[in-house]
């Protein structure tokens, strides 16, 4: 075999990696708001409209870390491989693990809160705008590490790389898509969880909406911090090479 | 292509930091959502102790993230020190 | 795709060193202090008892953040320290939303400006904390649990200037490479305009509200 075909190899395994693994979180997350929705439907099916409303939107937010890794393994299978060297094949590989890993955790993140919301209007049909709305940005914060996870695959894309193979640097960008890869699953399901359980709040006792908002970033955040450590880790990695 | 003993050591060091921090950050995503999810929870029941509620869940999420902070700290020594 | 790697830099040399600025940084952050100063003075310069607009947009935020500090903090202390919150919210605000305009940047999409303010936080909470306990108290905290347990704390205490400042910075800087990258996919057709919507305004906007309210924490955890 010679070099480009190595290359054409690693870029097709990326895109498969990236798209597939992607498709895990987007599909748990979408069933599970799904699911929700059927089971509020059981009891209230005269608010059929609200509720699929919600489901929907709930479910395109879910779907946003799948569209990513698609774009990931779109520009991985149709980026310009003449002429490179042998180290883009490792890079490759990196791009699509980062992409496709950190999206999982993503898209079950996402799906939680919108199921929660679609049982909460259930509840409360009066403030399912104000529903709607915390669950987008809960599922909207939720998404941050698919979007560093996102960052890391174009670096790993775009990069300058050196002529001829040298381990070091091919193991350190397959160690940088490993790291945001599965730094990416925790913190997204982390964030889900917290979404989910302040929009059941806020259906529970309307009232509390703004503190609730505040509250659920707070903890957003906190739990969102060893995604950016995982971040910070492969930036550090990337820089090695 | 010549690969040394040395260049060996150090892609496996960068491929180590990369999976330590990477699975070490799973736990305490899923740990610290957790915490925030139940102190949302919380709040919704008894909204006047928001603030008693908050700090309690900071410190329980300091301390399970303690597990994400060894995952770092052997990152980075593995990163420059190995 | 050039424009992935492009920094504008004014190298000097001094004294046997180069000294490097981020000359897009510094000019678009001067922009938006100076749209922020004019923004204060149209507020607060003719003060009516029936605000004009621009005065009801000004009062709304202070008093919003008034009370977000005051939750958080003490009375006494909040009142000393909701200064400082506004104007961080209001200063991350703009510099998030400014990217939306065109030919504009970000000053938040260069690592520089998030970590400076991560570190100011960082240095008045360590402060605000010294000077409520005294020094007795605020070192006993590091030795929680156990007295070996002080390395893992001090990392603990500096993760979280990382931490609080990468977020910020993969957010914006991420959500710029996306709006780039897909506007180069679809050739600038239809799909970048909702793009800019969610990245510029939704998602600075709760960027900006989560790095104020994490200030704000890390201040009242250390005082309490």
């Amino acid at each position: 075999m010679t070099g480009i075909e190595w290359i054409k190899a690693a870029s097709v395994l990326g895109a498969g990696l990236s798209v597939g693994f992607a498709a895990i979180g987007a599909a748990i997350g979408e069933g599970y708001t799904a699911g929700k929705a059927n089971e509020t439907l059981a009891f209230r099916p005269n608010l059929a409209g609200e509720i699929l409303k919600t489901m929907l939107v709930g479910q395109a937010v879910a779907e946003t870390a799948g569209i990513f890794g698609l774009v990931i393994a779109m520009l991985l299978l149709f980026s310009p491989m003449e002429g490179k060297s042998l180290l883009t094949a490792w890079a490759y590989l990196g791009a699509g693990l980062s992409m496709g890993l950190s999206a999982i955790g993503c898209g079950i993140g996402a799906g939680l809160p919108a199921g929660t919301a679609c049982e909460g209007i259930g509840r409360q049909p009066k403030v399912a705008g104000q529903l709607n709305t915390l669950m987008l940005i809960g599922a909207g914060v939720a998404q941050s590490t698919a979007i560093y996870g996102f960052l890391i695959s174009l670096l790993l894309l775009y990069k300058q790389l050196p002529m001829g193979m040298a381990i070091v640097p091919a193991f350190s960008m397959v160690g940088a898509g490993l790291c945001m890869g599965f730094g990416g699953i925790g913190p997204g399901i982390g964030e889900g969880m917290a979404a989910g359980k302040a929009v059941s709040a806020v259906a529970r006792n309307p009232l509390t909406l703004g503190l609730m908002t505040r509250s659920m970033l707070v903890g957003q955040a906190v739990s969102e911090s060893t995604g950016i450590y995982s971040l910070v880790v492969a930036l550090l990695l990337l820089l090695n090479i | 292509m010549e690969i040394m003993g040395a260049d060996i050591v150090r892609a496996f060091a960068l491929l180590g930091a990369g999976i330590a921090m990477g699975l070490g950050a799973i736990g305490p995503g899923i740990g610290e959502g957790f915490a925030a999810g139940k102190a949302c929870e919380a709040i919704g029941r008894s909204p006047q102790e928001a603030g008693l509620l908050t700090r309690t869940m900071l410190v329980g999420q300091a301390v399970s993230e303690s597990t994400g902070i060894y995952s770092l700290v052997v990152a980075l020594l593995l990163l420059f020190v190995v | 795709m050039k424009e992935l790697g492009r920094i504008h830099q004014l190298i000097i040399p001094f004294f046997g060193h180069n000294l490097t600025f981020n000359l897009e940084v510094i000019i678009m952050t001067w922009i938006v202090m100076s749209i922020l100063l004019v923004f204060g003075f149209l507020a607060a310069g003719k003060k009516r008892i029936i605000p004009g607009p621009i005065q009801v947009m000004g009062e709304l935020f202070i008093s919003q953040l008034f009370a977000l500090t005051e939750d958080a903090l003490d009375k006494e202390l909040g009142k000393k320290y909701a200064p400082l919150i506004c104007a961080l919210f209001m200063f991350l605000l703009l510099s998030n939303w400014i990217g939306i305009i065109p030919y504009m940047h970000e000053p938040t999409k260069d690592l520089n400006t998030p970590l400076s303010l991560g570190l100011l936080g960082f240095f008045i909470s360590h402060y605000v904390g010294i000077k409520t306990k005294g020094f007795k108290a605020y070192i006993k905290t590091y030795f929680d649990p156990f007295f070996f347990m002080m390395p893992l704390n001090v990392i603990g205490e500096l993760a979280k200037v990382v931490s609080i400042s990468f977020r910020l910075f993969g957010n914006i800087m991420g959500g710029s490479i996306i709006i780039l990258v897909v506007s180069y996919l679809v050739y600038s057709v239809l799909i970048p305009p909702f793009l800019n919507v969610f990245f510029g305004i939704f998602v600075g906007a709760i960027q900006a509200f989560v790095f104020t309210m994490l200030t704000l924490v890390y201040i009242s955890v250390q005082v309490k």
